[in-house]
């Protein structure tokens, strides 16, 4: 397997470089750039497997340079933004990002990003839309029967709560912010009731996770959106 | 030009009758006075008796609005004798000279002194000016008798002498003739206290008639057959004049000091009121309620806002009130500006300016026209303008403490921040140079190094999080992003949050599956979580374990927060904890200025919870927030036939 080609785009000169230290002792290949242009050439180029991109950038907006490298790119989009800017998380997500860091991060959380990321595109690819069969901790989950079960026992889920997880799961780590998970799963009628996807997910957590307020794998991004980790091809 | 009190200025004093004719004495003094740039006064003396027709009144009125309108002040003193009167004013104000008013051809008693002569006799230092004062083509005097109030004491004190002469009648069956006359005499004493001295005249003439007519013989006859009983005829006439005019003069003055004790008493509560006063509300209340129904009106006070531009009141010209507190002047009813509106609008004149505009529409036609009325809505006025300079002036104080004391929080917290700020930086840059030269370092003390780096830029980090919520959350106007949120998310993201700095400590959660959503800002609720998580890590041991519960008490949420630690300061009030820089145990080596609780104390505010802290059963320390709950939005349910399984 070849080694990962991964293109960094932020202006901060030392920030950029301890990312690319971390990552290349992980035996990824580090490609540079310091501002929107620089990144379009570059990508187009270096065609790299994952973009981390800062989206405070000197020449111009982080989501623009995302949506236009999402018009013939499938690579994962790692974002980098500093915090309470929730909305411009959620709109970066919704421009076509995959997750986000909010700044300082360390350098463990940044490489288990980065290799989440990684693994779900090659899955994707492999797969087309991915597996039917999944997994995630001792969950079992059957998109093709609406089979769940939980350490070996059947689990009873309602219907939208099937469909929240199943939107989940094609998401494959993806961070969905409410306003997708909405659409998905109710409809374009309901895009404007975030409470519903609370709702359901406390359901949800409550039903699949051991410790609810301390989920492993339906991961809450406060104000944005979830996430589902660790998850498993197979079952 | 201010003069004070030196005495090269000219300072003129201007004597007015209640007359027309004086108007022009005004105009002639103020051109005196600004030629010799003198200051002057204008001053009547209200005789008792003297000027109660409304006519008088009304002429008093406008020679006072004039005066003020040319630069005079304008005074109205009761007084029994006019030259001791104008003296004593002349002496109040310093006055150089007094200037009079004198009609040319008129008619005076030869035995009388004229008042000029008897001014300059009692003062001789003082100059005596007389300017021509033409007859007003008003109503001559004696038409003025013709008031049906005049004709009705006339009519009555003919009724009274006739009530007299019927009751002489049957006493002279028992009583002496001498005696009768008594009974004449009461009744013009009694005569002239009712209806005055006009009345009373007329009396003692009628009465001594009645007495020659049906009493003296030659009896229904004006003829007198014994002459001594001429003498007789002018003794009675002379002491029923007396007598009359004296009680007249009498009741004038008691009636006087009637409406002077009334008007007295009235301003005297309304410096009561106004001096209680502590809001502008209140001072409206006292227009409104007090001082309007004192000149049967309705009144409003209408107060400028910051921009100068005076609020309008329904029934009020915004307009005119504009005009009259920009100019300070006043206009409307019973004014020279705008005398046609049908309210009047007086400027409230503080020291320092124009505080405000006082309207009063009078519920009847007239409008107070008496001259002391209108001095009593003067002092209204200038009380008023008072007590609205002094709240004005209270409120600046006000904000001045409180800038002060933001001020010298501001200083706390700089001087807090940069001790806390400059520790972990000293630390980080000292072991990140110490690292530079990896020369005889070991390599376990390198790692030790960088992981103490790590962890005090997450201290720094964390520090700085507070501070700048505490400063956007004590910015202007606290924005918040209020959604419906599961409380278990919250604290789910503000577990991850705090990480690895409860360490080892053991976390228990008791979050019932049936909590409702709650309408809040998560992030900021999460920072309260953290910043509670943050306190137990930084205050328990490692072994220690934390719980956090949640309930629903009635209409509220609980949230608690226990640990098992060593509790609060015993000596250390709970409440305390959450002012700015508080820290339970004093300059220790655990960073943190104490933002923390002031900020979940500020977040919670802004949420209309609250936060306390105490000890909790096991005596550790028990921090409890309280969310008020709403009514959540309602979900639509699931149609149950359609489940899988």
């Amino acid at each position: 397997m070849s080694k990962p080609r991964i293109l960094i785009v932020e202006d901060e000169a030392d920030i950029r470089h301890f990312i690319r230290l971390s990552l290349e002792r992980e035996g990824m290949t580090v490609h540079e750039a310091d501002s929107a242009m620089r990144a379009r050439i570059d990508a187009a180029s270096r065609q790299p497997q994952l973009v981390i991109v800062d989206l405070g950038l000197p020449d111009g907006d982080g989501k623009t340079f995302i949506r236009e490298l999402r018009g013939w790119s499938n690579a994962p989009v790692l974002v980098l933004s500093a915090r309470d800017h929730e909305q411009e998380k959620v709109e970066a997500l919704e421009a076509g990002a995959d997750d986000y860091l909010v700044k300082p991060f360390g350098v463990p959380e940044l490489i288990a990003r980065v290799r989440a990321q990684l693994r779900r595109a090659s899955i994707v690819a492999v797969d087309g839309t991915g597996a039917s069969a999944m997994a995630f901790g001792d969950v079992r989950v059957d998109l093709a029967t609406y089979e769940v079960t939980r350490a070996g026992q059947p689990v009873h889920l309602t219907p939208i709560e099937f469909r929240l997880l199943a939107a989940l799961m094609r998401g494959h780590g993806k961070v969905l912010t409410y306003r997708q998970l909405l659409l998905d799963v109710w409809g374009p009628g309901h895009a404007e009731r975030p409470h519903y996807v609370r709702v359901y997910m406390t359901n949800l957590r409550q039903k699949l996770e051991d410790e609810p307020a301390r989920p492993r794998h339906l991961i809450t991004e406060l104000q944005v959106g979830y996430r589902l980790a660790g998850l498993n091809r197979g079952g | 030009m201010h003069s004070g009190k030196r005495t090269d200025v000219e300072r003129l004093l201007v004597c007015v009758r209640a007359d027309g004719a004086h108007e022009r004495l005004i105009h002639d003094a103020a051109r005196l006075a600004q030629q010799w740039r003198a200051d002057w006064v204008v001053v009547h003396v209200d005789e008792p008796g003297h000027g109660r027709h409304v006519a008088d009144r009304e002429a008093l009125r406008r020679l006072a609005a004039l005066a003020q309108r040319l630069g005079a002040s304008f005074e109205s003193i009761a007084a029994e004798c006019v030259a001791e009167a104008i003296l004593e004013c002349a002496r109040v104000h310093q006055s150089t000279r007094v200037v009079l008013g004198c009609r040319p051809g008129r008619l005076r008693l030869p035995w009388r002194p004229s008042l000029a002569r008897t001014l300059m006799a009692g003062s001789p230092s003082l100059g005596v000016m007389l300017l021509p004062a033409t007859p007003a083509p008003g109503i001559p005097r004696w038409r003025r008798l013709r008031s049906p109030m005049r004709f009705q004491a006339f009519a009555l004190s003919l009724l009274a002498c006739g009530l007299a002469t019927l009751a002489a009648s049957l006493l002279l069956r028992v009583f002496d003739l001498s005696n009768v006359v008594m009974l004449f005499l009461l009744t013009v004493v009694l005569v002239s206290m009712r209806w005055g001295r006009a009345a009373g005249a007329l009396a003692a003439l009628v009465s001594v008639g009645s007495f020659d007519f049906f009493f003296v013989p030659p009896i229904w006859s004006f003829h007198v057959s014994d002459t001594q009983y001429l003498f007789t005829f002018a003794l009675m006439l002379v002491v029923a004049l007396v007598t009359g005019q004296l009680a007249a003069r009498l009741r004038a003055q008691a009636t006087s000091a009637i409406a002077g004790e009334r008007r007295a008493t009235a301003l005297a509560r309304v410096a009561r009121d106004l001096s209680a006063a502590v809001t502008t509300d209140q001072i409206t209340h006292v227009c409104a309620g007090m001082i309007a129904p004192m000149f049967s009106s309705r009144g409003a006070l209408l107060l400028p806002d910051d921009s100068g531009h005076v609020a309008s009141e329904s029934g009020f010209d915004g307009g005119i009130a504009q005009w009259v507190h920009e100019s300070a002047l006043p206009a409307g009813r019973g004014t020279s500006t705008l005398a046609h509106a049908d309210a009047q609008y007086l400027p409230l004149k503080a020291p320092l300016r124009t505080r405000g505009v006082l309207a009063l529409r009078p519920e009847s036609l007239v409008l107070a026209t008496e001259p002391d009325d209108q001095r009593l809505l003067d002092a209204c006025c200038a009380l008023v303008a008072l007590a609205l300079e002094r709240i004005h002036f209270v409120d600046v104080a006000r904000d001045t403490l409180v800038r002060m004391q933001g001020e010298r929080l501001r200083h706390a917290l700089l001087a807090a921040v940069s001790h806390d700020l400059k520790t972990p930086l000293t630390a980080i840059r000292g072991m990140a140079e110490t690292l530079e030269s990896t020369q005889g370092l070991p390599a376990s003390e390198r790692d030790l190094l960088a992981r103490a780096i790590h962890h005090q830029a997450d201290a720094l980090h964390r520090l700085v999080i507070n501070l700048l919520d505490l400063a956007r959350m004590q910015g202007d106007g606290v924005r918040l992003d209020r959604q419906w949120h599961a409380m278990d998310e919250i604290v789910g993201a503000a577990l991850t949050s705090v990480g690895v700095v409860l360490g080892t400590r053991t976390v228990r959660i008791g979050l019932p599956s049936d909590l409702p959503l709650v309408e809040v800002d998560a992030t900021l609720l999460e920072r309260v979580l953290v910043n509670l998580l943050d306190n137990a890590a930084k205050y328990t041991p490692d072994t220690a374990t934390v719980w956090i519960h949640a309930e629903t008490i009635g209409d509220t949420l609980r949230v608690s927060v226990d640990d098992d630690g060593p509790g609060l300061p015993a000596n250390m009030d709970a409440d305390s904890l959450f002012e700015p820089f508080a820290r339970g145990v004093k300059e220790s080596t655990i960073t943190g200025v104490g933002l923390g609780l002031a900020l979940c104390r500020t977040i919670l505010a802004a949420h209309g919870g609250i936060i306390r802290a105490g000890s909790g059963p096991l005596g550790g320390a028990h921090f409890e927030i309280r969310l008020p709950l709403g009514t959540p939005p309602s979900i639509d349910a699931e149609s149950p036939e359609s489940e899988t399984s």
